[in-house]
Parts: structure tokens; C-alpha cells; sequence
């Protein structure tokens, strides 16, 4: 028995966390692929029979699909661009040395370490269209009141925003991490050719910074993707499905509508979506890897 | 010339404070003002412009959430959700991740990877259907082997690039000293990745505590956790904003305790798990 083990003890270690994984989530994906090809539906109580793609035929020719697709992208497109730009941009700043940077830093990551549903439902308050405080601080400077959550048009990015607001602190640590890893000399060299501070950011350290933005950046629109907290405990998906992105669709379809065959396609292809995206960081992080 | 250098450095050091001021401050105004919202009575929320101190605090929202709406219990639900699953996904991770990082299973880690890449959703419905086959929702046993397929691939990457990091020849003296595998990753590797444990089991732990997706669909009225109870106050457009602004402050007050105490940790995790490989 112990020689077994000795042998094979790589496995030894391994073998109860890749079991558990096994049994958690390849199963449950397999599932999940079965039920989308049944006409399931927990309302008609009848039994589930195989429809063979019917489901998908009727999903990616349904408007409502692509208008769901629509939104999440745009979602997700919003929210990191403007993590990444304001990630770095707060990145270089805690970059410098100044007093209580450590606490500056613990500050910094606040938002992020607390619960999407929480934070949603502090900025519920703050975008209160008539007596929040946001509308207020507008109407104090003299901007123009905004419908944020409650109308379709303003939907998306006010939730982008708290989205940005929660999550750009993951961009800012990997940044800094990477600014700190950074070779110094040629910043150096170019200061001493007489670059200035803005020339050497853009010439030197950006494009020595890029890998580094380039995998937070796809890492975060993976996640910002599959995101379902946030805007759920804001809008539920509405006002009239404007917020209503791929997640909140299938929730919506199997939880609501209890069309879990509907539901377990729409599933399907959001996991097919995120799974080539999810290949193509994998691909990027090795050949990253590969040139160290 | 001198003179002029010198003013030219106090002005750079005063613009960088300016700028961390405008960092922090759009963080902290809005944890403050939900903070002091959670103190005020119903007609003193609305009023605009907002009295930022030097009101007359109340606690009657957090008796009302307490004594009322069963707060405690809920909290006690997410507390043990957490520690249990915390405490699953370090038994089953931390050896894998030693497998990996000492035997360089690449495939593993690949596989690792992508498990904390796939959206959780499209295991979700497989779950709340065997679940409900085998008459386990609403319990404990549930909810926890679901916050662990969350938590683990968190704890296999950030403590493989850890022990990554530990020097090999640390396993091989204790290996020529006679030691088998076991007994040196118990004995030697362990003490010595204490340091990113405590950044998994923070992590992790506050994962728990934070999810709201799987509780949404698995639990019931006996194991509610905290995020899901917060939705309860919002009924319609009528959201009773003291009692859910001082329940809100309930949920957030560990993430804050913990991100303020161990934020070194956190920070290490956080860049162990996004750029190393």
C-alpha cells in the first residue's frame, strides 16, 4: 500500500481536489449540455423528451437572445475599459512614495473586498433619481439630473459605474505589482537622454507594462462577463430587460419562466462564449510564461 | 535657482496628496454616508442637502434587523457556510497545489485554471436539480460543497504559485533525513506557507461570506446567509432604506475589518492569482 502510494504520490496529493472538481463541475457542465436538449419544462409537468437542438434553433433566432447579448457586451466592454484606464491611472499614482501609502493601499481595497449585492444596494441609495445624494451633487453644480438605474437608457453604465467603482482594485494590485517588477535602467537611460515624465511613461513603461494589462484586462472581462450579483440586486435586469444581460437571461428563463431546457442552452452558450476566451488567456499566459 | 527647485518639490509632493485624496475620497464618502444613513431615522435619509454630523444617531434599524428579522441566525448561517467551506477547500487544495507546484503538473494547473475561468451559473441548474432530486435544499451540506467548487481553484492557484516559490532543496534535505512525501509537506512545507495560507483562508472566507448566487438558488428559510437576506428589504420600489443601509453595514464590517488587518496577504493573493502562472 505504501509503495503504492510512494509511487504515485504525486496523484496521492492531487487526486482528492481533482475528484471533487471532476464531480462538481465536468459532471454538472455534461448536465447541463444534456438538459438543453430536452424540451424540460417544470411548468407543463410533463416529462422532459429530447428535442435535439430545438432549443438552440429557437434561442439564437429569438430577438431577445441577441438583445440580451447586446447588453452584456456592452456591459462588459464599459466596465474594462474603464477599470484598466482608471486602474493604472490610480496604479501609478500609489506607485510614488508618500506617507500612510499602506494605509492608502488597505482603502484602495475595500470595495472590492466587500459583497457585489451590498455595494449594489448602497448605490441603489446614492442613485435614488429625487432625493439621492448623486442627483443632489448634480443639481449643486449645476449639471443636468440624471434617470441612472430607472430608465433604459442610463441603465447600463450607472451599473457599469459601480461595477468599476467594486472591481478596479484588482487592476490596480496587479498593476502596481507589475510597475514594482519593472526594470528600472530604462527609465533611466531615457530620463538621462532628456525625456520627460509624460515621455517616458508613454515611450518606456506602458509598453513594459502591456502583458501585464493586456492579462488583467482579458481576466477581468471574463469576469465582468459572468457577472450576476451586481446587477441583480440593482435591477433585476429591468427597467423593461435594458440591464438584462446573458447571466441574468438564463436565470430568469429557468427561474421565472422554469423553462430549464431554454435555460440550460442559454448556459451553454454563455459557457461556450467564456470557455474559447478563457483558451485564449490560457494560450497568451503560457507564451507570456514561455518568454521568461 | 535653489529656491525655486525647492518650491517646485513641496508643489509636487502637495499635487501627489491631492491626487491620493481624490483616489480615497470617492471611497470612503460613500461607506461614510452609507454608515451615518444607517443612523438616521426614515425622514432624515432623504433629506438633501444631507447632514453629515451632528445629528442625533439612532440604533433603533440594527435592534429592528436583530430583534426582528432574525439577523443573527442569518449571520450565524453565513459563518458557518464560510468556515466550513474555507476550511474543505484548504484539506483538498493545499496538497494539490503542492502536487503541482512540486511535480509541475501542467495540465493540472491548466485544468485548475479554467475551473475558476467558467461561469459558476452552468453548474447551477445541475445542482438545484440533484439537489432537489435528493431533498437537500435548504441544508448546509449544499450550500457548502457549492461555496468549495468556488473557493477551491482560488486556493490551488494562489498556493501553488506560493510553494512555487519555497526553495526545493528545503524537500530534499528533509527527503535524504529519511522523510516520506507526507511528513515533509506536513512537517516542513506546511509551517513554512503560513503566510499564503492566511491569504487562501481570507479569501476564501470572504468569498463565502459574499456569495450570493448559489445561496439564492440553495437555500431556503433555514439556511439563509446574509447577501440573500439583504434582498428582503427591498420590496417594489419601497426599499426602507435605514434597516437595509445598518443590514448592509452588517454584511461589509468583516470584509473591512479584514481587508484593514491582513491587507499584505490579500494583496499577495490577489497578484498571485491574476498574473502568475
Amino acid at each position: 500500500m505504501s509503495r503504492l502510494i510512494d509511487r504515485h504520490i504525486k496523484w496521492f496529493f492531487a487526486a482528492p481536489a481533482l475528484v471533487f472538481m471532476m464531480a462538481m463541475i465536468v459532471f454538472p457542465i455534461g448536465m447541463t449540455f444534456v438538459f438543453s436538449l430536452t424540451d424540460w419544462n417544470l411548468l407543463s409537468g410533463a416529462k422532459p423528451q429530447f428535442n435535439f437542438g430545438q432549443n438552440y434553433g429557437k434561442i439564437l433566432s429569438s430577438p431577445e437572445f441577441w438583445a440580451s447579448c447586446k447588453i452584456t457586451f456592452w456591459y462588459t466592454f464599459l466596465a474594462t475599459f474603464f477599470e484598466i484606464v482608471f486602474g493604472l491611472a490610480i496604479a501609478l499614482i500609489l506607485n510614488c512614495e508618500f506617507r500612510w501609502k499602506k494605509a492608502a493601499k488597505a482603502v484602495v481595497l475595500l470595495p472590492y473586498m466587500m459583497a457585489p449585492v451590498a455595494v449594489g444596494l448602497m448605490w441603489m441609495l446614492f442613485y435614488e433619481p429625487s432625493s439621492g445624494i448623486i442627483n443632489f451633487l448634480f443639481r449643486s453644480a449645476g449639471l443636468p439630473q440624471s434617470t441612472f438605474t430607472s430608465a433604459q437608457s442610463t441603465v447600463v453604465p450607472a451599473i457599469a459605474a459601480v461595477e468599476v467603482w467594486q472591481m478596479t482594485p484588482m487592476v490596480i494590485i496587479v498593476c502596481l505589482a507589475g510597475l514594482s517588477s519593472l526594470p528600472l535602467d530604462p527609465v533611466e537611460a531615457a530620463r538621462v537622454d532628456g525625456a520627460n515624465s509624460i515621455q517616458v511613461f508613454f515611450k518606456v513603461t506602458l509598453p513594459m507594462l502591456m502583458p501585464t494589462i493586456f492579462s488583467i484586462g482579458l481576466l477581468r472581462f471574463i469576469d465582468i462577463f459572468k457577472s450576476f450579483d451586481l446587477i441583480y440586486a440593482m435591477t433585476k435586469g429591468g427597467p423593461a430587460n435594458a440591464s438584462r444581460t446573458l447571466n441574468l437571461y438564463a436565470y430568469e428563463t429557468a427561474f421565472s419562466y422554469y423553462r430549464f431546457g431554454d435555460s440550460s442552452a442559454i448556459l451553454t452558450l454563455v459557457f461556450l462564449i467564456v470557455l474559447v476566451i478563457s483558451i485564449v488567456i490560457i494560450n497568451l499566459q503560457k507564451r507570456w510564461e514561455e518568454k521568461w | 535657482m535653489v529656491i525655486s527647485n525647492r518650491a517646485k518639490k513641496i508643489w509636487k509632493k502637495v499635487g501627489l496628496y491631492a491626487l491620493v485624496l481624490v483616489v480615497v475620497l470617492p471611497i470612503l464618502f460613500p461607506l461614510y454616508f452609507v454608515f451615518i444613513s444607517s443612523l438616521k431615522n426614515m425622514s432624515q435619509v432623504y433629506l438633501m442637502p444631507p447632514q453629515l454630523f451632528g445629528f442625533t444617531p439612532t440604533f433603533e434599524h440594527y435592534r429592528y434587523i436583530f430583534e426582528t428579522q432574525n439577523y443573527g441566525y442569518y449571520m450565524f448561517n453565513s459563518a458557518v457556510v464560510a468556515i466550513v467551506s474555507t476550511a474543505i477547500a484548504l484539506v483538498l487544495g493545499v496538497p494539490a497545489a503542492y502536487s503541482i507546484a512540486r511535480f509541475h503538473m501542467r495540465k493540472t494547473s491548466t485544468s485548475i485554471l479554467a475551473a475558476r475561468l467558467l461561469p459558476s451559473i452552468s453548474f447551477l441548474l445541475p445542482y438545484y436539480f440533484v439537489s432537489s432530486k435528493l431533498k437537500m435544499i435548504d441544508t448546509y451540506t449544499v450550500l457548502i460543497l457549492s461555496h468549495v467548487v468556488l473557493s477551491l481553484p482560488f486556493v490551488v492557484w494562489i498556493m501553488a504559485s506560493f510553494i512555487a516559490d519555497i526553495p526545493k532543496e528545503l524537500d530534499e534535505a528533509a527527503i535524504v533525513d529519511g522523510c516520506t512525501r507526507q511528513r515533509c509537506f506536513l512537517d516542513v512545507i506546511l509551517p513554512v506557507s503560513l503566510p499564503g495560507l492566511v491569504t487562501c483562508t481570507t479569501l476564501s472566507f470572504l468569498g463565502s461570506w459574499n456569495n450570493f448566487q448559489f445561496a439564492l438558488i440553495l437555500s431556503g428559510e433555514k439556511t439563509k446567509t446574509l447577501p440573500v437576506s439583504l434582498q428582503y428589504f427591498v420590496s417594489g420600489a419601497d426599499i426602507r432604506w435605514g434597516r437595509m443601509l445598518a443590514a448592509t453595514i452588517v454584511v461589509i464590517i468583516p470584509a473591512i475589518i479584514l481587508t484593514m488587518t491582513l491587507q499584505k496577504y490579500i494583496i499577495k493573493g490577489m497578484t498571485a492569482g491574476a498574473v502568475k502562472g
